[in-house]
């Protein structure tokens, strides 16, 4: 069982003196709500880095440099690939002969292989942002104040029920408005 | 002319969070007469443009002045203008974030805006020019029963990946950076106006932990967006210099287009945020120094792309090719004596000659001088593509193939429709959506404390 308090704050000094203060005190599964991704709250939460680099971005990324060089090659007509796969259902096997170049002509390749890289790295980091952070929210979350996206602070901290007071009591000697 | 609001770029607007965002969601307020006049008038041009594109369709490419040897014309001509606008916003937006140019800030989300309707627009180009529009989709690879593919070695399905590409992630990027700032105009609106943005927000809340993905992910989409941007003109600029044209053929075309494309994209951003900061009042956080600091890089642009075109001059007379002599240094045929000499001055003075008036102080913070050559600009960028595309394509290898191109009434039409639909797309997002960022705008400023709210 675990109770979840959360404080308002109309200024940022306050909120990091409760952050310290709760930290000290071992309360450590804190979260804050604010209009901008400030540096100073982000580095005194004690929250994880995000995944959402090697997770997705890079993973996008591999992802779209392999089909943007394998594909042309296939759909030029890869003689391996002629050799194993019966020529219904890979690319016909057409041979696909272009200014007396080779069938796979890798220079060439490197154009939709940087953009398929760009691609699918844009389009995973998005779709990764969207996972990590359980988007979209459709009802909303219940420690939401309308005042965070303008210029106030929420401190979400998640305790043991019979911390709450001692949290309760923190936050409004920081100055929150205690919910 | 210089008017107030005259502080450096560096100093951040003397405005708390709560007056940021009062200021900036007062933007969204209902549109008054004016606007949806504006907006009616824009709309009626685009449907005439549609008009003279259904008239094209319906009768044949020939209502168009396209014809042997000028098979590119006016259609191609603005692709690649529309394309080169859009690169000053992902410039403005990756760029000069990967650089920390903070000064970028107030005026980035006007750029990608711009980037974003700048390539639908130019998507629009290709599909036009190539006449039997309902065979378009061929330019894609689909999986099909003739087991054909497009051709990966041929600069034209490189393109079709560019353009597409970049179109993909300006709007992604474009549409994260909103995210925050849709947020924040929920909070401010009420009834069927706050469900909307909720949707279109996803339900953003700003926990710290999104924050953390967030500008991870933010710093991503920037180191992408910045090789991309290099990557999508070099492409166009392959349309023309792996063909054998004289004047086409060089390897000097990807930079130079990179370099082209800034310098009308810039022009073009400055053209929207001089409207833009006087209409929706936010002269006090778009400053006559951000416009400044714009013309400041216009003047390096312009210089860069008045040494190409010097360049390219330098190359035919030195490289002894009669081909290339004849497009370029001829004192009949090439470009600034030929019969489309007049195209060539145009683009000359436009790109190089006005922006040098950027250098004198009194130019580059009067907001009717940096308005009027933004425009002219944009209008020697525009004659830039002619230049290179009808110069070339007129007089090629054989005297006997010559001609000269003359747009037809059709594709004028199409092209001055594409400015309203244009203007359209941008009056409707600067009017529906934050068109400053309250989010990069309130961490140039001081945060909130305790204190100062406690008064």
């Amino acid at each position: 069982m675990t109770a979840t308090i959360s404080g308002v704050f109309a200024g940022r000094d306050g909120l990091l003196d409760a952050i310290e203060t709760l930290k000290g005190k071992g309360h450590m599964a804190l979260d804050v709500m604010m209009p901008v991704p400030d540096h100073e709250v982000l580095d005194a939460l004690p929250i994880p880095p995000t995944p959402v680099n090697w997770l997705f971005s890079l993973a996008g990324g591999l992802f779209g440099v392999g089909l943007g060089f394998m594909f042309p090659a296939w759909a030029h007509g890869l003689s391996f690939v002629n050799e194993v796969v019966p020529a219904s259902i890979n690319g016909g096997g057409f041979g696909q002969i272009t200014g007396g170049k080779p069938l796979v002509s890798w220079p060439p390749f490197f154009v939709p292989g940087f953009e398929m890289m760009v691609l699918f790295t844009g389009i995973l980091t998005f779709l990764g942002v969207v996972v990590l952070c359980g988007l979209p929210q459709r009802h909303g979350d219940p420690h939401f104040d309308d005042r965070a996206t303008e210029d106030h602070y929420v401190l979400i901290v998640t305790t043991a029920p019979e911390s709450s007071a001692e949290v309760a009591r923190i936050l409004a000697a920081a100055g929150a408005e205690v919910k | 002319m210089s008017e107030s609001h005259a502080a450096p770029v560096s100093e951040p607007p003397a405005l708390s969070y709560r007056e940021i965002n009062r200021d900036i969601v007062a933007t969204l307020a209902p549109g008054g007469k004016i606007y949806w006049m504006s907006v009616l008038t824009l709309f009626g041009i685009f449907n005439i443009a549609m008009l003279a594109w259904m008239y094209q369709i319906f009768v044949g490419l020939g209502v168009a002045g396209i014809t042997h040897p000028n098979g590119w014309g006016v259609y191609i001509i603005t692709f690649v203008f529309w394309v080169g606008i859009a690169h000053s916003g992902t410039l403005i937006s990756a760029v000069l974030f990967l650089f920390r140019a903070r000064w970028r800030m107030p005026v980035y989300r006007t750029a990608e805006a711009m980037t974003v309707f700048a390539v639908m627009t130019a998507g629009l180009f290709p599909l036009i020019h190539v006449g039997r529009v309902w065979k378009a989709y061929w330019l894609m690879p689909y999986p099909n029963q003739r087991y054909l593919w497009p051709n990966f070695k041929s600069p034209l399905m490189w393109d079709v990946l560019a353009v597409s590409t970049y179109f993909t992630i300006s709007f992604l990027f474009f549409y994260f950076g909103l995210i925050p700032d849709i947020a924040a105009a929920r909070d401010r609106s009420t009834g069927l106006r706050r469900k909307i943005y909720n949707v279109l927000c996803f339900g953003w809340t700003g926990r710290g932990t999104h924050w953390q993905h967030y500008r991870k992910a933010y710093l991503i989409f920037a180191g992408i967006a910045t090789p991309l941007v290099v990557s999508v003109h070099s492409v166009v600029s392959w349309d023309f210099a792996m063909s054998i044209i004289p004047g086409w053929h060089t390897t000097i075309f990807p930079p130079y287009f990179v370099a082209g494309a800034i310098h009308s994209g810039l022009a073009m951003v400055i053209t929207l945020l001089i409207p833009l900061r006087r209409v929706f009042n936010v002269k006090h956080i778009i400053r006559v120094a951000h416009l400044e600091a714009l013309a400041l890089v216009t003047i390096a642009t312009g210089l860069v792309v008045g040494y190409a075109y010097g360049i390219e001059f330098f190359i035919a007379a030195y490289s002894g090719n009669v081909y290339e002599q004849t497009i370029f240094t001829d004192p009949t045929w090439g470009r600034p004596f030929g019969p489309y000499w007049w195209s060539f001055w145009i683009m000359a003075i436009c790109n190089c000659v006005f922006p040098l008036l950027f250098l004198w102080r009194r130019v580059r913070t009067s907001i009717a001088w940096l308005f009027i050559i933004s425009i002219l600009i944009n209008v020697g960028m525009w004659f830039e593509r002619f230049v290179i595309i009808i110069t070339s394509l007129s007089t090629d290898y054989i005297p006997y193939n010559w001609g000269y191109y003359v747009p037809s009434w059709v594709e004028i039409t199409i092209l001055i429709g594409s400015f309203a639909w244009f203007f359209l797309l941008f009056l409707l997002f600067a009017k529906h959506l934050p068109s400053i960022s309250m989010t990069e705008i309130k961490e140039l400023v001081p945060a909130p404390s305790s204190k100062e709210t406690r008064r």
